[in-house]
């Protein structure tokens, strides 16, 4: 495993023509500086070893470059090549870092670490492009540090790492970085481009440092990503800028909105659309409460690959206004909220998918004692009387296009014998039955259990219409519960009577299939 | 296609707050559901007239896409 150095005030300077140069000066390649062998050039911090007037043009760079042995003749001067970050041989020396984090990249192997000094400044006006050479078992760490010794003993926050060129930024390998602010310019940022890519940033900070409609982050750009954020915040400088999401599987872990940027006003997270697909998006104890009251959480590119994106226990704006999900998505797409408020609230839940949402409901609920305790869901709270809005979209049909609860789970101890499990529900004659009852292709009831002895396999049993084709739908029977704010609503339940053989949670789900209908559903699974 | 009417329905919740149930209709009768929280004293048609433009915006993009084959 080697080390690397990395510090904008090292004293190390770009390589310049006919200049003149004194022994011990530290100098690393321009940018730009594009001609033959500048990529292994770039790996290595050049000492004035004899001093003099370096030349009218670039010298000629070997290919081949050993550690305190390989000089370059360049006019009078003679550079010997030093690692990043070592005066010789293993005796670390700050003074002798480079300037540039992608030489850095381009000088580590997978396995080895890149400290940043905290105090590292970084405005490239070339386009940047930084690759780690790392594999997904030999993950390079970028790691932000005090630099008042070298080897550094603790790791820091504070280094700026930013480009001012126009062109899009890339930065990509299999990385670990603590503590970098990253800044975009017009062009935009894509973390963990490459296919593959594994990564976690923690303490970093990600920023667009322009006005510009493209100065936007992307988190991960093509397929098969891991990555990972934690401790990390994102600066907008546009009301339009947003954080796009293009592949893989991502998490945020207590990330924020950064409250002394321009806040979004439009949306937070937007999936990109295209061949592009994001499986799975995980954002928890994150503080979004800056942003404005009236911004989306996300956008789903109408063309974009079904993804599954879930908030939990995420602050938002004290009034928020703004939709979970501002486009239609794709089928198959579901966005989560688990207790995400601007208010002290412990029980709101709201989901989003191509044919209807579900929200918690604490103005129309089962009384408590109406055949259970109301406000039981999943552990998520004890609130007295709440229930789950299940508002269906134009697209909701039978059997296919459904709205669903999220799973409402119970422990069961009954092995052998008999139990039968009931959710309630009140509507206001939504249903397809005489007088708007609900029927069993309308609404039923999806429960897995453990149903077969000695085995963990499980049974999956449901009491809706079960022949699509020729059965007769049948109203769902109605139910003597009370509701409250449900007046002359019909009252109606989903029962199954089931006999588990091993003990372990039942697990239902409400499936809700009448187009363009309300109905409100009991967070309780009864069990009699 | 552009959204030419919507209707909305609104529930009290415990926390005092309105909860919007909004189904807007375009031109050819499509549906686009949205729902959203709101204070007692918010201009929910203000807010929903917002929505409604936004929700044409991502309309319009959405059918541009489908040209070009995006």
């Amino acid at each position: 495993m080697g080390t690397f150095y990395v510090k904008s005030g090292s004293g190390a300077t770009e390589r310049a023509n006919s200049t003149v140069y004194a022994l011990g000066d530290r100098m690393v390649i321009a940018p730009t500086d594009l001609s033959t062998n500048y990529t292994y050039a770039r790996k290595w911090v050049w000492e004035c070893t004899i001093a003099g007037t370096s030349g009218a043009a670039v010298p000629a760079w070997p290919s081949i470059v050993t550690q305190d042995v390989t000089t370059v003749a360049d006019g009078s001067v003679v550079w010997t090549a030093r690692r990043p970050g070592f005066s010789s041989g293993t005796t670390a020396n700050w003074t002798f870092a480079t300037i540039h984090l992608e030489y850095a990249a381009r000088a580590s192997a997978g396995g080895d670490i890149v400290y940043v000094s905290s105090s590292h400044l970084e405005n490239s006006s070339a386009a940047l492009n930084i690759s780690f050479n790392s594999t997904p078992t030999t993950v390079t760490s970028i790691i932000c540090v005090n630099d008042s010794v070298a080897p550094p003993t603790a790791r820091a926050t504070g280094a700026f790492v930013s480009t001012l060129n126009t062109a899009l930024w890339d930065i990509m390998g299999h990385i670990y970085v603590y503590g970098i602010t990253f800044s975009c310019y017009t062009g935009g940022g894509r973390l963990c481009e490459a296919i593959g890519n594994i990564s976690r940033f923690e303490s970093c900070r990600f920023e667009s440092g322009s006005t510009g409609t493209g100065a936007i982050w992307t988190i991960a750009g093509s397929s098969n990503k891991l990555m990972t954020h934690v401790n990390c915040a994102f600066k907008f400088a546009l009301a339009t800028h947003y954080i796009n999401l293009a592949l893989g599987t991502l998490y945020l872990e207590n990330c924020s909105i950064d409250p002394a940027g321009v806040q979004p006003t439009s949306k937070v997270f937007q999936l990109a659309g295209g061949s592009t697909r994001t499986v799975k998006f995980s954002i928890s104890n994150c503080d979004f409460s800056s942003i404005s009251s009236g911004c989306a959480l996300v956008y789903l590119n109408n063309v974009a690959y079904p993804t599954q994106i879930v908030f939990e226990n995420v602050k938002l704006p004290a009034l928020w206004t703004g939709l979970l999900n501002s486009s239609t998505g794709s089928p198959g797409s579901l966005v989560e909220l688990y207790n995400c408020d601007g208010a002290d609230t412990n029980y709101r839940y709201w989901s989003d998918s191509y044919f209807g949402e579900v929200r918690d409901e604490t103005g129309i609920y089962k009384d408590l004692g109406g055949g259970g305790s109301s406000g039981l869901f999943n552990g998520l709270t004890e609130l007295p009387g709440l229930s789950l809005r299940m508002v269906s979209d134009s697209t909701s049909q039978f059997p296919t296009n459904l709205v669903k609860t999220p799973a409402f789970r119970r422990w069961n101890d009954v092995v052998g014998s008999a139990i039968t499990v009931t959710v309630d529900l009140a509507h206001d004659a939504q249903g397809s039955g005489v007088g708007g009852t609900l029927r069993d292709d309308d609404c039923w009831m999806e429960l897995r259990y453990l149903g077969t002895s000695g085995t963990t396999l499980g049974t999956f049993v449901s009491n809706r219409m079960d022949d699509v084709v020729f059965g007769t739908p049948a109203d769902l029977p109605t139910s003597g519960a009370t509701w409250t704010g449900a007046g002359a609503y019909i009252k109606q339940k989903l029962s199954l009577s089931i006999t588990p053989q091993e003990r372990g949670y039942l697990s239902a789900v409400v499936c809700f299939a009448k187009a363009s209908k309300t109905i409100y559903v009991d967070t309780e699974l009864q069990v009699a | 296609m552009p959204i030419v009417a919507n209707n909305v329905e609104l529930g009290s919740q415990i926390d005092g707050r309105l909860v919007a149930v909004v189904r807007f209709y375009d031109q050819d009768g499509l549906e686009y559901l949205q729902t959203f929280s709101v204070s007692p004293e918010a201009n929910v048609k203000s807010i929903v007239d917002e929505h409604q433009i936004q929700l044409n915006v991502t309309l319009a993009e959405a059918e541009y896409m489908a040209i070009i084959g995006g």
